[in-house]
């Protein structure tokens, strides 16, 4: 059985997740307690900025319940389970898969289509293992979620493309310049937008950062804010030739940079080439700025455009993530159900293959006149016979259907051959359907068999 | 004179067939940019299942039949310099080592929007150097010394040039993308930075000047030295006052730091004149006296 109990952006508010959050060592320690308090579970905690996720696979004897997990997660950082209250998802089997394949796809995400959550999810992944509490549920199941995030970031291009307008201004600079630490950027008026941008720009880390503005004071005041160069307003033209990047984000009810008063900087500049970005409503800079030689001139609106056109594409490239998540899902849940049907296969061929070797050690004991290669075929004949009969009925049991028909044909094989219930996962399991009709009850093929279906399936 | 080595009916549908496997992966590279640019909303999900034909087995199947060519011809005739020694085995030669270096560029990944107009590039000399032959067979003087450095400088230059009218290209159409961001089809075209598209190109530029410049050097040597093959006056033939343009507009490129009003689109324009040119040349110079 997989469980999930988190709490993520989408329904918890940062301090709640803060709460929540869980260190490496921290989540190495809750993992080892989960295990002790319910033995034989297994279990990962996914813990980012943005969620507090724990992921359980657990074999039947000691499976907690939703309730259960909520309040393990509260007992981990002594705080009561009703403060979290609604903000807690639970999720069961192949929800728990989908859900995880979303997240480590980054569909889950603030950003959608953000890289940084497949590292995030492989730490709380690695980090469970050196806690020893990864067993073959769990890493069968992350090991199909990291194919599935590679899956949709190779075949979607998700994590490409930039949907806000701070982005495609530093996507469209990164066009122009190959490198900006030695690089000048200006930033003239102050603007509330223009904090969002200038945070994207100084992750640039340019040379220079100056900003300006008609108000000596308002310009000290962006400068102490953002740790940048004050300079004097009457120094415009001297400062546009030094800078490379323009930043304006002005009041003025008119154009404050217009073609007369550049062209005549150009040269002065070498040409080099000047990127501005006006963000301004309404603008800094006239238009044919943006005709100069080697000047390139984005307003608001082409920004918006840019970001609007990137967020068009993403709707269609997340439908397609979406497919490749189900798909992934579908994959996985087949493997995971066939792997609970293999303990019961086994018990199912052991004690058929004991009534065959009891009738046939009855009647060779009635018939010491066999010869050793009569005995032989007598032998190989009662393996056949097991064999064919079990064929059908264990090729219905694995095969990939619903898990409540599944669960109602192994319920009624256990009572009509009077098996004991499943021991649980992790045992040698016996899936293997259409080779049964020869030599089934060779012990060495068997466990062969039983080796290569414990393999989780092909990821990727 | 040497003696003259035509072109076979087999060698003609070879160099043709190797030309249209050259121009299969420019198509087949166009569409794996174009499979970017074209994935819009309602457009049609990536291929599942990737091109087997890639750009780089057409490329490296024209390359091997061109390779096939010039081989089998040198064996004929033998002789190793025959590729420095006529305009089509020249132009092959050229379309070989244009051939590597777009692999380079492919391997590089970066580069990679550089790769895609070599390879227009390639077929164009493939066709010119048959046209040429057609036209009239010339052997150059490669016994002469000075005349096989002529030639030897400037198929390496006519390289570097072409590189750079490439890069010429990539720099357009990213200044055009950057210019029109909103405008569907530039927005996704995989190019490098601007300025790393200005900074191969001045490279492939002044590795290529001072080729062209011993080109220009062994060229006027040979001349003096064998005045009667190109006659008096070799020195105001066309090809010769085609070349000194070409030298200069190269010049230029190269001094941008002093003419700063050149950088950008118009050293991208100069370049692929540049190139345009020397191919000009090349066609006009089988027509003349002397190659």
């Amino acid at each position: 059985m997989l469980l999930l109990a988190g709490l993520s952006h989408r329904t918890a508010p940062v301090a709640l997740r803060e709460t929540l959050a869980f260190d490496q060592v921290r989540a190495g320690e809750s993992l080892r307690r989960l295990a002790v308090e319910f033995p034989g579970t297994e279990g990962v905690i996914l813990s980012t900025c943005n969620r507090v996720e724990l992921y359980v696979a657990c074999n039947g004897a000691a499976q907690p319940t939703a309730e259960e997990l909520a309040q393990f997660l509260a007992r981990c950082h002594q705080i009561s389970p009703a403060t979290l209250g609604e903000c807690l998802y639970h999720r069961r089997q192949e929800e728990v898969a989908e859900h995880l394949f979303s997240v480590a796809g980054s569909l889950d995400s603030l950003v959608l289509g953000e890289t940084q959550i497949l590292a995030q999810v492989k730490q709380a992944y690695q980090t469970a293992c050196e806690a020893g509490t990864v067993g073959t549920a769990l890493h069968a199941l992350f090991q199909r979620a990291f194919a599935a995030a590679k899956d949709i970031h190779k075949q979607t291009g998700l994590s490409g493309g930039h949907v806000s307008v701070a982005s495609v201004a530093v996507e469209l600079l990164r066009g122009v310049f190959d490198r900006f630490d030695e690089k000048t950027v200006l930033l003239v008026g102050t603007g509330k937008m223009a904090g969002l941008m200038l945070r994207s720009l100084q992750a640039l880390h340019p040379a220079r950062l100056i900003a300006t503005n008609r108000s000596p004071e308002r310009t000290a005041r962006m400068a102490a804010q953002w740790s940048l160069e004050a300079a004097d307003y009457n120094r415009l033209p001297e400062l546009l030739i030094a800078a490379d990047i323009v930043l304006t984000s002005t009041g003025s009810p008119e154009p404050i940079l217009t073609a007369e008063r550049i062209k005549p900087l150009l040269k002065s500049r070498h040409y080099r080439p000047l990127v501005i970005v006006d963000i301004a409503v309404p603008r800094d800079v006239e238009a044919a700025v943006g005709r100069l030689h080697n000047v390139y001139l984005y307003n608001i609106d082409d920004l918006e455009q840019v970001a609007a056109g990137n967020r068009r594409r993403r709707g269609d490239q997340e439908r397609r993530s979406r497919e490749i998540v189900a798909r992934h899902t579908e994959d996985f849940m087949h493997w995971f159900r066939a792997r609970h049907t293999g303990p019961l296969v086994r018990a199912l061929y052991q004690h058929c293959r004991r009534i065959g070797q009891a009738e046939v050690e009855t009647l060779l004991a009635a018939h010491p006149e066999l010869t050793p290669q009569q005995q032989q075929a007598i032998e190989k004949l009662a393996r056949r016979v097991v064999g064919k009969i079990l064929h059908l009925p264990v090729t219905e049991l694995t095969a990939p259907t619903s898990h409540p028909k599944r669960m109602h044909l192994a319920e009624a094989i256990q009572q009509l051959f009077r098996l004991a219930p499943a021991a649980g996962a992790g045992e040698g399991a016996v899936a293997g359907t259409d080779a049964e009709s020869g030599s089934l009850s060779d012990a060495a093929n068997e466990q062969q068999r039983g080796a290569d279906v414990e393999q989780p399936p092909r990821s990727g | 004179m040497d003696n003259a080595i035509h072109i076979s009916i087999l060698q003609l549908a070879t160099i043709l067939a190797a030309c249209g496997f050259f121009l299969l992966a420019f198509w087949l590279q166009l569409r794996r940019f174009s499979r970017d640019i074209r994935s819009e909303p309602s457009g049609t999900p990536p291929a599942a299942a990737p091109w087997k034909l890639s750009p780089g087995l057409a490329a490296g199947g024209g390359a091997t039949l061109v390779a096939l060519v010039l081989v089998s011809r040198a064996v004929s005739a033998h002789r190793l310099t025959l590729g420095l020694s006529n305009y089509f085995d020249t132009f092959i030669l050229l379309a070989l080592l244009l051939t590597a270096l777009w692999a380079w560029f492919e391997w590089t990944r970066h580069l990679r929007s550089l790769a895609l107009f070599l390879l227009p590039t390639i077929a164009i000399l493939i066709l010119l150097g048959v046209g040429l032959d057609m036209a009239g067979y010339r052997m150059f003087h490669t016994r002469n010394p000075w005349m096989l450095a002529h030639v030897g400088s400037i198929l390496l230059g006519a390289a570097c040039f072409a590189a750079g009218g490439a890069s010429g290209v990539v720099y357009l159409l990213a200044e055009r993308r950057l210019r029109f961001p909103n405008r569907p089809g530039w927005r996704r075209l995989p190019a490098p930075p601007l300025a790393s598209v200005e900074k191969f190109n001045r490279h492939a530029i002044l590795l290529g000047f001072p080729l062209l410049t011993i080109a220009a050097v062994t060229g006027a040597l040979w001349a003096m030295e064998d005045p009667h093959t190109m006659g008096p006056d070799w020195f105001y033939s066309p090809k010769v006052i085609l070349t000194a343009v070409i030298w200069l507009v190269y010049a230029s490129l190269l001094h941008v730091r002093l003419a700063p009003a050149l950088r950008g689109s118009r050293a991208a324009w100069l370049s692929i004149a540049g190139f345009v040119l020397l191919l000009v040349v090349f066609a006009a110079a089988n027509w003349m006296p002397g190659g």
